[in-house]
């Protein structure tokens, strides 16, 4: 089973990844799978536990912290290290997308 | 007219699946899941409703616990009573999304089961093996009872611990052990575990200082007898109920 303490080693899984997306803006809990889930258009479904999990598990780690607003629903939003974190997965899953482009174009290069 | 059913759950690491959807059943019959108690699912007698259960098994702080329950009814999953800690159970209405969306995550919740079934089939087989190491010249009276007891909390421990430690160790790997512990099952089991009583007061009757063999019987007694009489004490109400 992989560890999963220090995302930074690791590749994201998509919800993860999508819920940071999701918390460049200040957002609860159901907003925030509102949010996923027309981006991908419905195509990535978070469910509470799932979500609850991950949530807690991002802002132990500081890449997302809560913020108080509003009566009771609790708000989140994404860190420094968050940002950081997610820029990484961007440019990893570009180079993916690059890679395969190559690949299928007949371009046997190699990137650098 | 009864309004109120227990049902006895199979045990959430093994048959969770099933038994959501025979509560699910239920309910469309006016049998709601309101309350679950020391492994029991309690059916208030309703008007019929199309509501489907669910759970999750997580160890919450106090103060976190509200934000939980507030996550899960913002996607319409009401809270059930549970008088487990840690097994939250939740009824909704059929078709919104499932409360586990991710199955390694789902599979972690399986964790502390396996770690207490570990815990618990060590110290039975610390049990037995003191039993069986204990040799001391066993004389009519006291140490009778010992290896009685001793046996009988090795035999419940190793049982029980093992089947968690089973169930919700395979769960981590996203595997699933399917028992199907049905009616005549557990009656065999019943009827071996009271065989197992049986031949070890015979065997008892045949020597003059009582072997080893006898307290080993009585403990294979101890695993069997619990389960079959759990076996039908579950099965029985659904049995009674459905054509199966």
């Amino acid at each position: 089973m992989p560890k999963n303490d220090s995302l930074e080693s690791e590749q994201l899984t998509d919800a993860t990844y999508y819920i940071l997306l999701s918390l460049v803006q200040e957002r609860h809990g159901y907003a925030i799978m509102q949010y996923v889930n027309d981006m991908t258009e419905n195509k990535l479904n978070l469910g509470p536990a799932t979500l609850y999990t991950l949530l807690k598990k991002l802002d132990e780690g500081g890449y997302i912290t809560q913020t108080s607003s509003g009566d009771r629903k609790k708000t989140y939003i994404l860190t420094d290290k968050g940002r950081e974190l997610v820029e990484k997965e961007l440019v990893r899953r570009e180079k993916m997308v690059q890679h395969g482009r190559n690949v299928l174009k007949g371009d046997l290069g190699f990137c650098f | 007219m009864k309004n109120r059913k227990w049902i006895m759950s199979s045990g959430l690491a093994f048959e969770d699946k099933e038994d959501m959807e025979i509560l699910h059943k239920y309910a469309l019959e006016g049998w709601i899941f309101r309350e679950y108690r020391w492994g029991f699912y309690i059916l208030h007698k309703e008007n019929p409703q199309n509501l489907i259960f669910s759970y999750d098994i997580k160890k919450l702080q106090k103060d976190e616990k509200e934000e939980y329950i507030d996550i899960f009814r913002s996607y319409g999953w009401e809270p059930i009573k549970s008088s487990e800690k840690n097994i939250h159970f939740f009824a909704g209405e059929d078709g919104i999304i499932p409360i586990h969306t991710d199955e390694q995550i789902e599979a972690t919740q399986f964790k502390c089961g396996f770690y207490w079934g570990m815990a618990m089939f060590m110290l039975g087989v610390i049990c037995m093996l003191c039993m069986l190491l204990l040799d001391i010249e066993i004389e009519d009276g006291m140490d009778h009872r010992i290896y009685n007891i001793l046996g009988a909390i090795a035999g419940a421990l190793i049982g029980g611990g093992g089947m968690s430690m089973l169930g919700c160790g395979l769960r981590l790997i996203k595997k699933r052990l399917v028992i199907q512990l049905n009616f005549i099952r557990s009656a065999i089991l019943l009827g071996i575990g009271m065989g197992c009583v049986m031949l070890s007061f015979i065997v008892s009757m045949f020597f003059v200082t009582p072997k080893m063999a006898v307290y080993i019987l009585r403990m294979c007694a101890s695993m069997c007898i619990p389960v079959g009489i759990i076996g039908i004490l579950w099965r029985y109400p659904y049995f009674r109920d459905k054509k199966e």
